[in-house]
C-alpha cells in the first residue's frame, strides 16, 4: 500500500506539472473499475453510467491537486466524485423514470444473478482495481493461482497473498452493504 | 500448488455475464479530452515560468540601473517653458557711455591715460580713476610724488564721512593719507 501510495503520489505530481503520460496511466488503472462501480449504481444503465463516467474524469482531471494520496487511494478518491455526482443526478432520473412509465415504456430491470449475486457485484466495484483483476480473474475467467501470477507477472505466493487481501476486503465491503439495506 | 477456498463469499452467484465492457469509443474520447485539459495546465505551467524568469531578468536590470552610478546629466532648460524674449536690446549709445571705459580697459590703462579720464567723469568714479593711477605709480611705478598728487585728490572728492572707513583695498598710503584728513578735517 505505501508503494501504490507513493506511486500515485509520483503520478499526480507528474500531472499537476503537465505530463500526459502520467496520466494516462492513471485513466487506464482505474477506468475499468471506476466504470464498473458507476455500472452497478445505475441499474446498468449505460446512457447513465457514461454521463456519470464522463463528468467524473473530468472534475478529477480538474481537481487533482486536491486529491491527497496520505487521505486514500486514487481509486476512492474517484468513487467519491462519481457517489456525489450519482447522487446530484438521481432526482433528475426518477423524473425520467416517471416520465417513461407514464408513456408506457417498462424501468429497466436487473439482469440476473439474484440479490445475493447483485450485492456482491456491488461490493467488487467498492474494491481497489487490483483487487477486482485477481478475483475476476478467478472467479470469472476461472484461471488458477499460476496463470494468474503469469498473466500479472507475479508469483504464485503473491497471487494467494493478494487473492487472501482482495477476499477479506469484499467481505467487509459485502457486509457494510448488507448493513445499509 | 491448490487453489485457496472461496470460503463462504457466494462468489459464484455473480453473473459474469453482466459484469460491464467498458466501452472503447468512450475510453478513448474521454482520454483525448481529460488529456488536453492535461496539456493545457502544461502550457500554463511553462508560461507562469518563462514570465517568472522574464520577471526576474527586468527586476535585474531595473536594480543595475537604479544602482549605476552615472554623471549629472546636465542642465536642459525645460522645454516646455516659453522662451522668454531676449531683454537686451541695442540702444543707441549715449556720449557719456561711449567714452566710460570697461573694467578691462581699466586695467590695462597707464596711470597718465587714467588720469586724463578724470575730467567729465561722474564724481564717484573720478575717485576710482584716481585711486587706480595713485596706486599705479605707487606700485608699478614706484612714483610717490604722483601717487601722492593722486591720492590727494581722491582725499579732496571723497565726502568726509567716507574718510573714516578705511577700504581693504586701500594701500598703504591712502589709508595713512585718508587718517590723517580724517583727523585734520575734525
Amino acid at each position: 500500500l505505501a508503494d501504490l501510495d507513493w506511486q500515485e503520489q509520483a503520478l499526480r505530481e507528474a500531472v499537476l506539472a503537465g505530463s500526459e503520460t502520467a496520466w494516462r496511466a492513471l485513466y487506464d488503472a482505474h477506468f475499468d473499475s471506476l466504470y464498473a462501480f458507476v455500472w452497478h449504481r445505475t441499474q446498468r444503465n449505460a446512457h447513465r453510467t457514461d454521463e456519470i463516467v464522463q463528468e467524473t474524469w473530468l472534475v478529477a482531471v480538474r481537481r487533482i491537486a486536491d486529491f491527497d494520496p496520505a487521505q486514500g487511494a486514487l481509486d476512492s478518491w474517484l468513487k467519491g466524485i462519481a457517489a456525489n455526482l450519482l447522487r446530484n443526478h438521481r432526482r433528475r432520473w426518477q423524473r425520467d423514470r416517471r416520465m417513461q412509465s407514464l408513456e408506457g415504456e417498462p424501468p429497466a430491470t436487473p439482469i440476473g444473478g439474484g440479490e445475493s449475486g447483485e450485492l456482491l457485484a456491488l461490493a467488487m466495484t467498492e474494491l481497489p482495481p487490483r483487487y477486482q483483476v485477481v478475483l475476476r480473474a478467478k472467479y470469472e475467467e476461472q484461471l488458477s493461482v499460476i496463470e494468474i501470477g503469469e498473466r500479472l507477472g507475479s508469483t504464485s505466493k503473491a497471487i494467494e497473498s493478494m487473492l487472501s487481501r482482495a477476499r477479506a476486503a469484499l467481505r467487509r465491503a459485502y457486509e457494510k452493504l448488507q448493513n445499509e439495506e | 500448488m491448490s487453489d485457496l477456498p472461496q470460503e463462504d463469499l457466494p462468489l459464484g452467484s455473480i453473473d459474469w455475464s453482466s459484469w460491464p465492457r467498458a466501452p472503447d469509443r468512450l475510453r478513448a474520447e474521454l482520454l483525448q479530452a481529460t488529456s488536453r485539459v492535461v496539456a493545457r495546465r502544461a502550457r500554463r505551467r511553462r508560461w507562469r515560468v518563462a514570465a517568472s524568469w522574464g520577471l526576474a531578468y527586468a527586476a535585474g536590470i531595473a536594480t543595475a540601473w537604479l544602482v549605476w552610478p552615472r554623471a549629472p546629466e546636465p542642465h536642459v532648460a525645460n522645454p516646455q517653458l516659453p522662451t522668454p524674449p531676449p531683454i537686451a536690446t541695442k540702444l543707441a549709445p549715449s556720449p557719456a557711455d561711449e567714452e566710460e571705459p570697461s573694467p578691462l580697459n581699466l586695467e590695462s590703462l597707464s596711470p597718465e591715460e587714467l588720469r586724463s579720464r578724470v575730467a567729465g567723469a561722474a564724481r564717484p568714479e573720478q575717485i576710482h580713476l584716481l585711486r587706480l593711477a595713485g596706486d599705479r605709480y605707487l606700485f608699478g611705478a614706484a612714483d610717490v610724488v604722483s601717487a601722492l598728487d593722486c591720492y590727494r585728490q581722491v582725499i579732496e572728492l571723497t565726502p568726509r564721512k567716507d574718510l573714516t572707513k578705511a577700504q581693504p583695498d586701500d594701500s598703504w598710503l591712502l589709508a595713512e593719507l585718508k587718517l590723517s584728513a580724517a583727523g585734520g578735517k575734525e
